[in-house]
């Protein structure tokens, strides 16, 4: 295999979403013919948007090397705690929320990068802890936020037309790609989840940037929590587990690989719109809810496989390019 | 040519296993030392203690006649002793600048201010790319990942980031272990440079014609012990091999 085509196909494999993504539209687009409005394509984002603010924090400690699936109960704690604070006062109703998120995303790494406990399980004991918690403290019950307070304009709002969370969701989009691409904690993000000796060898402690991670996930999943909350009229205890899958799926179908060290949030992003399309589409056709819940398990499934495919790819990649040269 | 770092006495004890029993090593500036010895003769944790991986049970390390204690190899790395390892110096998913400059990144500066957490990666980039050109090192592109490089390039550019970061004394475990002969060459003329530099290197191998390629002294280890320390012109490799198998001694780790 030539060199140049070699290249060619790595990078047309780690661009695939994006082909995915329009082969996915046209075919909606043919299906349905509201697919291609304005208004639908702003929907499909305003829905997303709580998914695609949390996946942009599950990403980050993805390719740190971690994982957390805590996230669904962080986000629950977090708008409940917006719902409670929110006619109380506005200011309060943001912040604390999100500080929240900031404390248990930072117990989680507490626990994993400085104690150095297993990440899977770590996080799998605190979404029951976390979850648990939030059930004693509502005593399982909904909690009743105000409709025409300030901040309902934070789920409903909109500014030129266009849903004010969207803005939130492009603008977190924004900040994390900014975070992992241009800055010194984005390059040690990545090369903890590489190769984090190569790290200790040149003198870096990495344990911070790991821990700080799981504590930016965490702010990310609190603003994505006060933004559910605002759209909610009331919020329930068991609200963040619907959001485990489509997170999860999204920044797998993204390519981010589950060994840490790779990942791009801008598929990742491209992979939450590509959901939203799924989901959309199932909505215009009429698929019943059960059945849509049997076709999400099966995309969950085909993005394991489609990622594993892709991380083994750019392996091989490798393998081939060393034994030309040498 | 003054002495550069002294090992004296040091023990590696790793539970009950004695890994390093009492060796003294002293390194001179700019000087090429080949450490060879069988498997498990201990060749790697002397190496590791030296560059500050694990404290030696016993004895002390000086550098230029004062007493250092290395608690990790940032210190070492301080005062300009680097180990690279087998595979584990460079981070495979970083491109190659971002490894030459990994641990000493240059800020972005805006309005005449630092800002440490900002990269400026157009300067790095220009820098390492002059700076494997004047070495050269051949890559495709400093904006390459490094796992797509060959095995030759990887361990090229790990010895390169090396002399860029200033160090005195280079320490190479099994560098051309893992790679084709062509690149071997490039890697030993890289340790000549090195040299020529003023920076001392030990090249732990078991190449004996690669360590007579390039070393100024052959010290070997067996069982943990030093058993042999002598000048390159001194001896052959046939009288080395005989050292690291044993014939003649019977040193052992007498515990
Ligand atoms: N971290 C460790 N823990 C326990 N034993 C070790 C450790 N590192 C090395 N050893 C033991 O110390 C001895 C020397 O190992 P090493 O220095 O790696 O040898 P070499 O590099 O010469 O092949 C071996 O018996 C090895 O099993
Ligand atoms: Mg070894």
């Amino acid at each position: 295999m030539n060199k140049f085509y070699a290249r060619f196909r790595l990078f047309y494999l780690n661009n695939s979403i994006i082909f995915i993504f329009i082969a996915l539209s046209v075919m909606s687009g043919i299906l349905s013919d509201k697919f291609f409005s304005v208004r639908n394509w702003l929907n499909i984002l305003n829905n997303f948007s709580v998914t695609g603010i949390v996946s942009c924090g599950v990403a980050l400690v993805l390719i740190a090397g971690g994982i957390d699936l805590s996230f669904g109960s962080i986000l629950a704690c977090c708008s409940v705690f917006a719902a409670f604070l929110e006619p109380r006062s506005l200011f309060l109703a943001i912040l604390l929320p999100v500080l929240l998120g900031v404390l248990l995303g930072l117990f989680n790494g507490f626990i994993v990068a400085k104690i150095g406990a297993n990440p899977l399980i770590t996080t799998l004991g605190t979404q029951w802890l976390y979850f648990a918690l939030l059930m004693i403290v509502t005593s399982g019950n909904l909690v009743q936020g105000n409709s025409d307070t300030p901040f309902h304009f934070i789920g409903h709002g909109k500014i030129f037309n266009i849903p004010f969370p969207i803005y939130f969701f492009l603008g977190i989009v924004l900040f994390a790609w900014f975070l992992s691409r241009k800055t010194l904690y984005g390059k040690y993000l990545f090369a903890h989840g590489s190769n984090k000796n190569a790290l200790f060898c040149s003198g870096i402690d990495s344990s911070h940037i790991y821990m700080m991670t799981f504590a930016i996930m965490g702010l990310l999943v609190g603003i994505g929590g006060v933004v559910l909350s605002s759209r909610l009229i009331g919020v329930r205890p068991t609200e963040g587990g619907r959001y485990l899958m489509n997170v999860l799926t999204a920044v797998i179908l993204g390519g981010v690989s589950l060994n840490g060290g790779i990942g791009s949030l801008v598929n990742v992003m491209i992979a939450v719109v590509v959901l939203g399309v799924i989901d959309n589409s199932m909505v215009l056709l009429g698929v019943p809810y059960k059945d849509q819940q049997i076709i999400r398990g099966g995309i969950f499934i085909l993005s394991i496989i489609y990622n594993n495919y892709l991380v083994n790819q750019s392996e091989i990649f490798r393998r081939k390019s060393v034994s030309q040269e040498s | 040519m003054g002495t550069l770092v002294e090992m004296k006495g040091i023990y590696k004890l790793f539970g009950g296993l004695c890994a390093i029993n009492n060796v003294d090593l002293t390194i001179g500036k700019g000087e090429v030392i080949g450490l060879v010895g069988d498997n498990a003769a201990g060749k790697s944790t002397l190496m590791k203690v030296l560059s500050g991986v694990y404290p030696p049970t016993e004895g002390d390390i000086f550098v230029e006649g004062q007493q250092k204690i290395f608690k990790s190899p940032h210190d070492a790395r301080n005062v300009g002793v680097v180990m690279l390892f087998q595979d584990l110096a460079l981070v495979q998913d970083l491109d190659v600048t971002d490894n030459i400059f990994l641990g000493k990144e240059l800020p972005k500066r805006i309005f005449g201010q630092d800002m440490r957490f900002l990269l400026d990666r157009r300067t790095m980039d220009e820098r390492s790319e002059k700076f494997l050109r004047e070495l050269e090192i051949n890559v495709d592109s400093i904006k390459e990942k490094v796992k797509n490089l060959s095995g030759g390039q990887r361990q090229s550019v790990s010895i390169a980031r090396t002399i860029f970061f200033n160090a005195r004394l280079v320490i190479l475990d099994e560098p051309t272990s893992a790679i084709s002969v062509k690149e071997t060459q490039k890697v030993l003329d890289l340790i000549l440079q090195l040299k020529k530099k003023g920076v001392a290197v030990i090249i732990v191998s078991h190449r004996m014609e690669d360590i007579f390629n390039v070393a100024d002294r052959v010290v070997v280890l067996r069982r943990g012990k030093k058993v042999e320390d002598i000048e390159k012109c001194k001896t052959t490799p046939e009288l080395i091999i005989k050292r690291i198998i044993g014939l003649n001694d019977g040193a052992g780790c007498n515990q």
